[in-house]
């Protein structure tokens, strides 16, 4: 932890913190006369009360004087170690995302309704945020980002630790129609410009959550292997299967045209960049433990990285305090006998 | 205004003609003794019967004692607790109390004087002891307007601006200040007779508020105390009172001399009564 470093927004009415003393100095207001106060029986609990009461009017001018001040902590980078893997969660954005999940083998119906939102079958978008919510909510200590692409790739968070930013980032992906156009090798490309300039801290992941395949062109597939290899990447696919296709690995009876399909070359592509690869078939409810498996399977090492502290505000704390010891002092001047009877 | 009746348990050594028993000769009812037409050559008190009986034969006078008047005086504190204004003002009963004694000294035919300090001699307050019949005006105007104001100390002093002659001295304060500086006092005072008037207020002792936060201010030392007033705090209080007033009648006593407490407004009766050997104010 940073050391704590206080600024004040206003400092000029730092002037009238002396003003704060002024409780502490005997004054003639409310006071009752009487004649020795030797008479008066030595009593702890009023000595006590008396002073209480003088400290805690000098606090309400001192918070005062310190909430006028603007008191504040100003937004400062902070150390945190993490342990895990850094992850970036890299999302499909695209249309075909908003489609229904079907069951192997079926056709796409015509239904009413609006796209994806059919009553018993969940889009294939809110299953990957299901499935991404699941993923880093098992994985709590990893630091995770998380990009968003579709005709290009949406950095929306960088490497963090926090579960509500991470939780709130995925859902935020939903809102909205997606874009027509996939292109997932500068989704690739964007996902994996996180690990740059980024010392290496610790196992690096890229987890990639799409309905299909591309066709990248030869220059793309050179850059790619070139920057997965260069900053050390490894690559986990969790494929969503779209209607009609016959998922990524080969089977036996596959046709030509099948073997040719957009998943299954980008697949043998990935196989043959020499990194650690991983693919996974969402309809396969076992794939996902088996992914968040095989991730804390490597090494989790201790992860250091930086945070930007918000700017934190003791403003409305001062006031707070001030309010709480005027409403003590109030109580205390409501006991008040300023008459003898 | 208010009289009371007070007499000493001594002979008066003044010279003027008075109410009280002296020791000087002269005309008077008291009778000494006799003594030779030839020493004391007064022939209107040639005692014949004792002349015939007289075995040297002398013509014998007899002698007797005059009564005589007696130095009052007032030695008042000023200091600022007299100023406390409870259930009466003090000082109104301070007042009250110098015009009954200047009254009631001229009456008796005594000289009446009046000294008041607070940390030094009020010298504007100060009335030398005078047969004067305007004496109780003067004191009283004297007083007037004034404020009582710092501490007792001046008390002291005032010892040496008392009469040299054995004095009836009404001491008048309330006896805030230590038992050491009231025997040192005392001791001072060993010389007249005292009557110590001790004036205090029902609000000091009785009439405490039940229950409440007060911030209490010694006018005296300007002091202040914050005080939460409750039941058992209370009864302490009003506990160390009667204490302080045990004390002060312990610390009297040991100087040979009766308190007179005032603690509502005062009464010429009772005082009267004290003199006569009443104990009524004494507790």
């Amino acid at each position: 932890m940073a050391p704590i470093n206080l600024a004040f927004s206003e400092p000029g009415w730092l002037l009238s913190a002396p003003l704060a003393l002024l409780p502490l100095l005997r004054r003639d207001a409310d006071t009752v006369n009487y004649s020795w106060l030797a008479l008066v029986p030595p009593d702890p609990l009023s000595t006590a009360l008396g002073w209480l009461l003088r400290i805690v009017a000098a606090a309400v001018m001192l918070a005062i004087t310190l909430g006028l001040a603007g008191l504040h902590r100003p937004q400062v980078p902070v150390e945190r170690v993490g342990k895990g893997a850094e992850i970036v969660l890299l999302l499909d954005r695209s249309r075909s995302m908003d489609e229904p999940l079907l069951p192997k083998g079926s056709q796409p119906a015509l239904y009413s309704g609006r796209r994806g939102e059919s009553a018993d079958l969940e889009s294939k978008g809110r299953m990957a945020r299901r499935l991404l919510s699941e993923f880093s909510a098992n994985r709590p200590d990893d630091l995770l980002a998380l990009v968003l692409f579709s005709a290009s790739p949406i950095p929306v968070m960088s490497f963090t630790q926090k579960q509500d930013m991470i939780q709130g980032a995925i859902t935020a992906g939903g809102v909205g129609k997606g874009l027509s156009e996939t292109d997932m090798g500068r989704g690739l490309l964007a996902a994996a410009d996180f690990f740059d300039q980024r010392a290496y801290a610790g196992s690096r992941l890229i987890l990639l959550v799409s309905d299909g395949g591309a066709q990248l062109e030869p220059g793309m597939r050179e850059r790619l292997t070139t920057v997965l290899k260069r900053n050390r990447i490894g690559l986990y696919w969790i494929y969503i299967r779209s209607a009609g296709a016959r998922g990524i690995r080969a089977e036996a009876g596959d046709s030509e045209a099948m073997e040719s399909a957009p998943e299954r070359s980008l697949h043998r592509f990935f196989e043959g960049l020499g990194i650690p690869y991983r693919a996974y078939e969402a309809e396969d409810p076992e794939a996902l433990k088996r992914a968040i498996s095989d991730v804390s399977r490597l090494e989790n090492l201790p992860i250091q990285y930086q945070e930007m502290l918000p700017r934190f505000d003791f403003a409305t704390r001062c006031y707070a305090v001030a309010a709480v010891g005027c409403l003590l002092l109030f109580a205390a001047a409501l006991m008040r006998v300023r008459r003898w009877p | 205004m208010q009289e009371f009746h007070y007499k000493v348990h001594w002979r008066a050594r003044g010279q003027r003609q008075g109410f009280h028993a002296a020791t000087t000769q002269g005309s008077g009812m008291e009778f000494v003794g006799h003594a030779p037409l030839s020493g004391y050559s007064d022939p209107r008190r040639i005692d014949i019967r004792a002349s015939l009986a007289s075995p040297t034969g002398d013509w014998l006078v007899r002698l007797h004692r005059t009564r005589a008047a007696l130095p009052v005086c007032v030695l008042l504190d000023l200091s600022a607790s007299m100023g406390f204004a409870g259930v009466r003002r003090k000082f109104d009963v301070v007042e009250a109390f110098v015009a009954a004694a200047g009254f009631s000294a001229r009456r008796t035919g005594d000289a009446f004087g009046l000294i008041a300090a607070d940390d030094t001699i009020r010298e504007q307050v100060w009335l030398p002891v005078t047969h004067a019949r305007s004496a109780v005006q003067t004191a009283l105007t004297r007083l007037e307007g004034v404020t009582p104001s710092g501490g007792s100390a001046g008390l002291l002093e005032a010892l040496h601006w008392l009469p040299r002659t054995r004095s009836l001295v009404f001491l008048v304060s309330d006896f805030h200040f230590p038992l050491d500086m009231l025997s040192s006092l005392l001791d001072g005072l060993a010389h007249h007779e005292v009557v110590p008037i001790v004036v205090w207020d029902g609000a000091e002792a009785e009439r405490l508020p039940g229950f409440g936060l007060i911030e209490l201010a010694d006018p005296e030392t300007g002091r202040h105390r914050t005080v939460l007033m409750r039941a058992g705090l209370r009864r302490r209080w009003i506990e160390r009172v009667a204490q302080r007033r045990a004390d002060l009648c312990k610390c009297f006593a040991t100087h040979r001399t009766r308190p007179f407490f005032v603690d509502g407004a005062f009464e010429a009766d009772a005082l009267t009564r004290y003199f006569l050997g009443d104990d009524e104010h004494a507790r």
